[in-house]
């Protein structure tokens, strides 16, 4: 891929984010603003700290109890905001698509897993159902599938998760997106299966040149796989940071995600707690 | 982490003695062989962790332990005594168990109190409002908190309460499984913090099952390896970081365990093939 030129695909600023409740408006997304170009992005952050709700607002995949303002919300030319229905079906799953977090509950249980990544480029592309099995059968072995002939005519209960959330990667680049948000791709696997499908992750975005939001609450993963990290606490991004840095985060809040880690090298009496500040949530 | 020194092995044995364990599931040509010759024990006040991944037996040896499963073969022991294939009331008094997820292992529909007591009125012990009580600090949690439904508990304070119901009986052993991996990791601290304090002033043994050797190396003394029902490896955590561990999956796991990297993906890569062709 040509590194001269960066332009961020996707721009973000100022996003807020509300959903009407029983109990009144709850603000789950405060000023978030970032852009994205050709790179790995990770969103770290604990549960309710916002970072899926941001993902899936790029795509406007929200309930309509959900309020979302944004001073700016760019993907290319395209305003997300104010697009009709028609343009966003055009680009959710064809310029931008998502990978979620269980193929178990992702996948469709009574179809064929071939049937499913061929259903994805058909969806978008007018062309007959040999090509797309043909694309399909391409993909499958670009995820790394062995036998991916037998693969194609699996469903979802006859393959292990590695391998689930493989043929979700395949599914959901088989249209050549230009952006991918992964939401804890990984987080369902064990270690080496995760080792493997973060590989063929890597190798993807780097021979297509996909921009990555990679959404985690492993530091140590996103610190190794990532180019830059997002840190968000309740709702706002606290610290943006490049992930090769994340050593040295200022914040106190980043400082004491990384200090509550338990590890291997380090062995201590006692786990620092997090000592939360109220003046993160105005900051 | 206080560490109890426990290598010299009081006059009744091991608390736990785990011998030639085997199980299937299954009979005839359809039997599965999930753990294949287990053996290992654990000494009285001592942290042994068992790690491995999904499908390894991990999970599966704690629930024989517990008297989940009555269909074993082998010996296993506790204090000394030899466990029968039914779970009898000394046993729950023993040895309790802490599960993976908050969420599902605690009743939607009865309060914290209801939860507590029922262990101690299934064997008759009284003075439950002040048992409870006394639980609740114990763990940390406020005594407000007994009139509360799980609903109303975020994912640390419900696994609060799951060591609360498993301690409530003053077990001698606790066996947690995945304790701390449906956690966020400044919660996780906290539970683990909770858990070595238990020990030491408890002076309870734990066995630990989890597929985190940051947790494994955190809380545990010893660490045995599980891969497809077998224990391949067995390490004092501390030797975990230092020189690099001898046996290829450990090292795997490891190295895992730090960060992503390439040359690691390749070697699970083969592994796996190699797993699979000598599965086919």
């Amino acid at each position: 891929m040509s590194e001269q030129t960066n332009p961020a695909k996707l721009q973000v600023e100022d996003l807020n984010v509300r959903f009407a409740t029983g109990e009144g408006l709850v603000h789950a997304v405060r000023g978030v603003s970032f852009d994205l170009g050709r790179e790995k992005l990770a969103i770290v952050g604990e549960s309710g700290s916002g970072k899926s709700t941001v993902g899936r607002t790029l795509l406007r995949l929200h309930p309509r109890s959900a309020r979302i303002e944004a001073k700016k919300l760019r993907f290319g030319d395209t305003d997300l905001l104010s697009c009709s229905e028609k343009t966003l079906q055009d680009i959710r799953g064809r310029r931008m698509s998502m990978i979620m977090q269980d193929p178990k509950y992702s996948l469709n249980p009574v179809m064929r897993v071939g049937d499913q990544i061929a259903e994805a480029y058909l969806a978008h592309h007018k062309v007959p159902r040999s090509e797309a099995n043909q694309r399909t059968l391409a993909m499958l072995e670009a995820v790394r599938i062995r036998e991916p002939q037998r693969v194609f005519k699996l469903y979802p209960h006859e393959v292990s998760g590695g391998m689930g959330q493989r043929i979700m990667i395949a599914m959901m680049l088989i249209t050549e997106p230009e952006i991918v948000i992964a939401d804890e791709p990984t987080s369902a696997l064990d270690v080496s299966v995760r080792l493997q499908v973060l590989a063929t992750l890597d190798d993807l975005v780097s021979q297509r040149g996909l921009g990555l939001i990679f959404i985690s609450h492993d530091l140590n993963l996103v610190r190794s796989f990532c180019d830059r990290v997002l840190v968000m606490y309740a709702g706002r991004v606290v610290e943006s940071i490049a992930a090769a840095d994340l050593e040295n985060a200022q914040h106190p809040y980043t400082r004491g995600l990384l200090a509550s880690l338990p590890s291997i090298d380090e062995r201590r009496e006692r786990l620092p707690v997090l000592q939360r500040d109220p003046a993160w949530m105005a900051a | 982490m206080a560490k109890t020194v426990t290598m010299n092995t009081p006059a009744n044995g091991p608390t736990i003695q785990v011998d030639n364990l085997d199980l299937s599931f299954g009979v005839g040509a359809s039997a599965n062989q999930v753990l294949h010759d287990v053996n290992f024990s654990v000494e009285e006040g001592e942290a042994f962790g068992l790690v491995g991944e999904s499908g390894s037996g991990k999970t599966t040896v704690l629930r024989c332990l517990a008297g989940q499963y009555d269909h074993w073969q082998g010996s296993l022991s506790i204090q000394g005594q030899k466990l029968g294939r039914k779970l009898d009331r000394a046993r729950c008094r023993k040895v309790q168990m802490v599960f993976q997820d908050p969420y599902g292992s605690l009743h939607p529909r009865h309060t914290v109190e209801t939860a507590l007591a029922e262990p101690l009125a299934i064997h008759g012990i009284g003075d439950r409002d002040a048992r409870i009580d006394a639980i609740l600090t114990k763990v940390g949690l406020p005594l407000s908190f007994r009139y509360r439904y799980p609903h109303q508990l975020s994912g640390g304070q419900r696994q609060r309460v799951a060591i609360a119901r498993a301690l409530i009986l003053e077990p001698r052993i606790l066996l947690l499984d995945e304790p701390t991996s449906a956690l966020d990791v400044s919660v996780q601290a906290e539970i683990l913090n909770l858990l070595a304090d238990l020990r030491v002033r408890d002076g309870l043994t734990y066995l630990l099952v989890t597929h985190d050797l940051g947790v494994v190396a955190h809380l545990c003394d010893r660490v045995a390896v599980m891969q497809q029902g077998r224990i391949v490896d067995m390490q004092e955590c501390a030797a975990l970081s230092g020189s690099m561990p001898t046996h290829p999956y450990t090292r795997m796991l490891v190295e895992a365990s730090r960060h992503y990297s390439r040359e690691m993906a390749q070697i699970a890569a083969t592994d796996a093939a190699a797993a699979s062709r000598v599965a086919a």
